[in-house]
């Protein structure tokens, strides 16, 4: 027998957890965004999302991160100073098992006549599904139901700004808020098993919901608006930083940086933030109805990838990626061009004479040369 | 590692004393150089002062067992310390309380003169500078402190300091201040990333520049000092200093 024994794997049994790098990892409960940030979020991080200009899908991947959280039995603190986070809760959507593809199995093995070179390579696989089993998938049709909700313990921050001049005068921060929230995480991260080297270990999934949005900034643009606009906000990011480091909490925030006037904000709280992505819907936009796109939701960019207790931060095999939401899944794979197998709509968006059919226009056999 | 160390003109021994500035482009991380000094000063028994603005000594310690160095025996042991000052200074704020650039100066120096007791020469490392600004200290004040540690390090004569800083973007004092310490050090490394993105065979491209050469006998007569550019890859127990355009 060995007489060589790792101490660490009997320390960790923290459940929902993963332990790469020395470091506990927990699910984001999105299997595929957990694979293309390097195997989940790094507990003692920042996990951040640029949210779509509508904010819809940055809010769905919040509710899978709290369902992931309630499922696990992690203990949550859900912060917003938008809508009461109580709210957000009620909608935690449900866990529910996927049956993996079986699509590969049932094609029959031709033999290739004509690209018979393409033969021996593998399949492409352009979804990350199957690259991971960290974590859960979840129903968004089916919700949580409100004594699970009730038996797990949640705390809930919705901040307000109310008349505290007692407090603002004495705070470091223009806007009152972040003094709040801060204090709030602080008190939070005080208990024993939130520390890394606690013998009972707890995970605290910390989520803030849209930091910055017109609330956070009102008492900071009040006076001067030079370069100092959105300082209390970088301020508040380092801050969070150095109280998450060293513990068993992760912090996941949504920040709405389309808002923000300059790159230099963003540019600072990247900084200070260690894993962060930004995800671009089409809604809206002129690519929703681009044929190219047609097969997803949006895209989503990779903005930054940090090596926490290692020198190598995770790099995906391709940085092109997009999303769609399923029912029962939200799915981030390669981006593909379709396959221009038919007569496809893209010919028909070329053809300038194709244009508004809805809206009476003239059709192609209609011009007379 | 040790062509990092060799690069930095540190492979020799400190003579006289070195200032090295690491500039951070485009959100580039450079934590490697600091882990490869913190090898290099542990194995030749340098001691080391590592201001932490950035990462925690944990980080420093997971990545040093891989680089085949312990990093936490070695701060037991006295040889390396670590002065948390992220942490003090957040600690301030969540009191209400704030430290000026004076204290912060006066509390640096005082971790100093605890080292240089039972050591001769006291390298410092100051990792990221640029968060000081996040903290609210002006442009004025940061250039205060770096100031007054350069003289301290240029009296002591025998040591190097490092400091880290990361350039936001072009019209933003992080990169003020990058250019301000580019301009009184003798080696400038500055660390960015592929324009075409990340890669897995290479992790970006380092470049160090020498501004301190124009002074020395043997360059005196050239007007434009070439720059050293080569490509790095980050690998789990070390670094690899790549020529530009192989792989």
């Amino acid at each position: 027998m060995s007489g060589f024994h790792k101490i660490s794997e009997s320390n960790f049994t923290v459940k929902g957890t993963k332990l790469k790098n020395n470091l506990l990892f927990a699910s984001s409960g999105i299997p595929s965004l957990d694979y293309v940030i390097g195997g989940g979020l790094p507990t003692g991080g920042i996990f951040a999302i640029e949210s779509d200009v509508l904010g819809g899908y940055s809010r769905v991947l919040t509710k899978y991160f709290l369902a992931e959280g309630v499922v696990c039995n992690h203990d949550l603190l859900i912060v917003s100073a938008d809508e009461n986070p109580e709210e957000i809760v009620k909608e935690l959507p449900q866990a529910c098992v996927v049956q993996k593809d079986d699509r590969d199995t049932k094609i029959p093995q031709e033999e290739m006549k004509i690209a018979w070179r393409y033969e021996s390579l593998a399949k492409v696989e352009s979804s990350f599904d199957n690259e991971t089993n960290f974590g859960h998938h979840f129903d968004l049709s089916r919700y949580i139901d409100e004594d699970t909700i009730n038996n797990s313990n949640i705390s809930y921050c919705y901040l307000q700004l109310g008349n505290e001049t007692e407090d603002s005068d004495s705070s470091c921060f223009k806007n009152v808020l972040y003094a709040k929230l801060l204090k709030k995480v602080k008190d939070a991260l005080a208990k024993e098993e939130y520390k890394r080297s606690s013998k009972s270990k707890k995970i605290l999934r910390i989520s803030i919901h849209m930091l910055g949005s017109p609330v956070w900034l009102a008492v900071d643009c009040d006076e001067e608006l030079d370069n100092r606009y959105g300082h209390d906000l970088i301020k508040f990011m380092y801050c969070l930083r150095i109280l998450l480091r060293d513990t068993n909490a992760v912090a996941f925030i949504t920040i709405p940086s389309h808002l923000f006037d300059d790159d230099h904000i963003m540019n600072r709280l990247l900084h200070s933030i260690d894993n962060a992505v930004r995800i671009e819907s089409f809604a809206g936009s002129d690519k929703e109805t681009n044929p190219v796109f047609s097969e997803y939701h949006g895209l989503f960019h990779l903005t930054k990838l940090s090596a926490l207790y290692s020198l190598v931060p995770f790099v995906p095999s391709s940085l092109d990626l997009a999303f769609k939401l399923k029912r029962k899944k939200f799915v981030i794979e390669k981006l593909h061009l379709p396959p221009e197998l038919q007569e496809s709509s893209e010919r028909e968006q070329d053809d300038i004479t194709a244009v508004p059919r809805s809206c009476g226009g003239f059709k192609k056999k209609d011009i007379e040369f | 590692m040790s062509d990092v160390i060799t690069s930095l003109h540190l492979d020799k021994g400190v003579v006289t004393h070195k200032l090295i500035a690491v500039k951070e482009l485009n959100g580039c991380d450079s934590s490697f150089i600091i882990s490869c000094l913190l090898g290099h000063c542990i194995r030749n028994k340098n001691a080391l002062l590592v201001v932490c603005l950035h990462n925690s000594q944990e980080h420093y310690h997971n990545v040093g067992l891989k680089m085949n160095y312990n990093l936490n025996k070695n701060v037991e042991s006295g040889l390396i310390h670590f002065y948390n000052a992220g942490e003090e200074l957040t600690r301030a704020i969540l009191d209400s309380n704030s430290i000026s650039a004076n204290i912060f100066c006066t509390k640096l120096k005082e971790q100093i003169d605890k080292i240089k007791k039972n050591y001769n020469s006291v390298n410092i490392i100051i990792e990221g500078v640029s968060h000081l600004f996040d903290l609210e200290f002006s442009l004025r004040e940061v250039n205060y402190i770096c100031k007054e540690i350069i003289n301290l390090v240029r009296d002591y004569d025998n040591s190097f300091l490092l400091m880290q800083c990361n350039a936001a973007c072009d019209n933003d004092e992080t990169h003020v201040m990058a250019n301000l310490l580019a301009y009184k050090v003798h080696v400038l490394v500055e660390v960015d990333h592929l324009a075409s993105g990340w890669s897995t065979d290479v992790s970006g491209h380092i470049t160090f520049k020498y501004p301190s050469r124009k002074f020395e006998k043997e360059h005196k007569h050239k007007i434009e000092l070439k720059p050293s550019h080569h490509l790095f890859k980050l690998f789990d127990r070390g670094v690899k200093l790549l020529a530009p355009g192989a792989v």
